[in-house]
């Protein structure tokens, strides 16, 4: 919750709900920008991540008056996010996949999309083994499974309890701080690599 | 310590997480010390917390679109909140008085809506136009201008048509009767030639028909008394006059027209009858007795026509509200001997006359108080098939019907003068019948 605002979100929405156009904007902000995170390391296309968290409180905006008020604002929120990203995230691999196979450059005969990743993972490893630590951590996180990644980012970024994000994602909460551990120790292997890396090139 | 390893490890991502509260951590942290296993994956853990704190974060997008569209909703709320207010502070309390007074209103408005949809129906500007434009006529017929005032003593006819006291003044338009004759002989002369032509132009009979009607009162003044033998005699004089204008602009083979049933049938008929007869002399060594009482229509080839054209488009529309106006006032003035010619030379003439099912009922009266019960009767069966008049027309042959036994039961000589009187007078409603 943003300190300077101590009303809490519920009380925002409630505010909302009875024309109070300035307590969204004040929800919005605190929204914004780990929602945005959220969904750009889910999706990892910014623009269509720009669209999504548009999305995303437009239908905070419609449905406002249906909320009830049973769980959290941010529990209801992350759900539509979530919800948002799983759908497109599922349409963006359909698209990959039509174009891994097809002739990713203007010369028909050319190269596929599929024969350019394979030939660039050895290329690619070493850029981001001598990149800095922050895009190691970036590609680390995006290349978490997907079920640790969305805990992974709701508790980093939005610092969601784990019992909300259990009910968000809908398993126990226990499972939820597995996936949380899981991802910490895979993050703790990145930044031991990148320690290697940097203790070599010293 | 009282932790094992199982335990421990279980709570050491709530520990990263800062989950656990100080007790709780203190005791954890305190076997991952003393654990080398534990303390590993503490270690790992916290590792990867610090590495999980390098992600950068990265600038969302400026949501205008979304702030917009917040400002909508809110202020449509806010409009709703205020409109509900309203809404309920205009029903203040649930109790009795105020229910039927916002009954009443919405009877009105659903009263005036209807009105509206009324107003804006074409037939209304239509009917609203065709008021206008026959009030602009009457009011620019010179009788009517020039005349004002005029007894309305006589309780006879509805109390708007004592209203216009003017047209009772009407009667004397001695110009317009003049102006008519020479019309009137030509109609004779046709009427002669040409009995058998029931329909020709339309529009060339009206005038000339309305103008025979309204030549009819003439007659009556000068006969001045209220019988039959007056309408017989006073167009003989005219006739004569008519004679001598219309031999002048008459060609004999242009004495072309046709018979028009007149206001009153039995002369009508004689006029027939004796035009047949004259048929082969020229038109103007034949004088027409009947002539008031025949129209025709000229030919547009007449060289008169000319003469004739205007009166009949600008009074056409206008000269049957004019008789009835004239009969109007002569009834109410207390003259229905007068009054009942006009009327039903009126509605010989103009069958199609909006007012015609009310003159019905005015002719009626008129009969009535003649005592001609029975041509009263036959009228105000006709009218009755109007729906407009038809509760009067009920109303009033109720009342001839009583006055019509009260007659029978009176005696041998009262009916036979009443029966007198029909046998003369059975005749025009049938034949007037005949033009509908």
């Amino acid at each position: 919750m943003d300190p300077r605002d101590p009303a809490s979100d519920e009380t925002l929405l409630r505010k909302f709900l009875e024309g109070d156009a300035e307590a969204f904007e004040t929800l919005v902000r605190r929204f914004e920008r780990p929602l945005f995170n959220f969904i750009l390391r889910s999706v990892r296309d910014p623009d269509r991540s720009e669209e999504l968290l548009q999305e995303v409180f437009l239908r905070v905006i419609q449905r406002a008056a249906e909320f009830q008020g049973g769980s959290k604002v941010s529990t209801w929120i992350y759900t539509i996010a979530r919800n948002l990203c799983i759908d497109t995230s599922r349409k963006m691999v359909f698209r990959r996949h039509r174009s891994l196979d097809a002739p990713s450059g203007d010369d028909p005969e050319g190269p596929t999309m599929m024969d350019r990743v394979v030939a660039s993972t050895p290329l690619a490893d070493r850029e981001v083994i001598g990149g800095d630590l922050k895009e190691r951590i970036a590609r680390a996180v995006e290349e978490l499974p997907e079920e640790q990644r969305e805990v992974f980012l709701m508790r980093e970024l939005q610092d969601l309890a784990f019992k909300d994000i259990a009910e968000i994602v809908g398993v126990p909460e226990n499972t939820v701080k597995s996936r949380m551990r899981y991802a910490l120790e895979r993050l703790q292997r990145a930044l031991a690599e990148y320690e290697d890396y940097a203790r070599e090139i010293r | 310590m009282s932790l094992d390893c199982e335990a421990c490890d279980a709570l050491l991502i709530d520990l990263v997480e800062r989950e656990l509260d100080e007790t709780r951590s203190a005791e954890v942290r305190a076997h991952a010390e003393s654990c080398e296993s534990c303390g590993r994956s503490l270690a790992r853990l916290e590792t990867g917390r610090r590495a999980a704190r390098e992600l950068v974060r990265a600038e969302p997008p400026r949501l205008d679109a979304v702030m917009a569209a917040a400002r909508a909703r809110a202020a449509e709320i806010r409009a709703a909140a205020v409109a509900e207010q309203a809404r309920t502070e205009s029903v203040p309390t649930p109790e009795a008085p105020t229910t039927p007074t916002q009954k009443e209103e919405s009877w009105i408005d659903t009263a005036l809506r209807w009105l509206g949809t009324w107003a804006t129906r074409p037939q209304v500007a239509m009917a609203a136009l065709l008021v206008l434009m026959v009030g602009i006529g009457v009011f620019n017929l010179p009788q009517f201008r020039s005349r004002e005032g005029g007894d309305s003593d006589g309780a006879l006819v509805e109390p708007d048509v004592r209203a216009e006291a003017a047209p009772s003044a009407l009667d004397p338009a001695d110009p317009l009767d003049l102006a008519v004759d020479p019309r009137t002989q030509r109609v004779a002369l046709g009427g002669a030639d040409h009995a058998e032509e029931t329909t020709d132009l339309a529009h060339d009979e009206r005038p000339t028909t309305t103008i025979a009607t309204l030549e009819e009162p003439s007659a009556e003044r000068q006969g001045a008394t209220t019988t039959h033998e007056a309408e017989h005699e006073a167009p003989a004089e005219l006739d004569s006059l008519a004679q001598e204008l219309a031999v002048a602009d008459i060609a004999p083979s242009d004495g072309v027209g046709r018979v028009e049933d007149g206001p009153l049938p039995e002369v009508a008929t004689s006029a027939a009858e004796q035009a047949a007869v004259v048929l082969a002399p020229t038109p103007p060594t034949a004088p027409a007795p009947s002539a008031p009482h025949v129209a025709t229509t000229p030919r547009p080839t007449a060289p008169s026509y000319d003469e004739v054209e205007p009166p009949s488009t600008s009074v056409t529309g206008v000269l049957p509200a004019a008789i009835h106006r004239q009969a109007q006032a002569l009834a109410s003035a207390g003259h229905c001997d007068q009054a009942v010619p006009r009327y039903r030379s009126l509605l010989a003439a103009h069958p199609d006359y909006a007012e015609a099912p009310r003159a019905m009922i005015e002719l009626a009266e008129c009969d009535r108080r003649l005592g001609r019960l029975d041509d009263a009767e036959r009228w105000l069966a006709r009218a009755e098939s109007f729906p407009s008049v038809s509760a009067d027309a009920r109303r009033l042959r109720t009342r001839v019907a009583a006055e019509q036994r009260a007659v029978d039961r009176a005696g041998a000589s009262s009916s036979s003068g009443s029966s007198e009187t029909r046998g003369a007078v059975a005749p025009p409603p049938d034949t007037a019948a005949s033009a509908y």
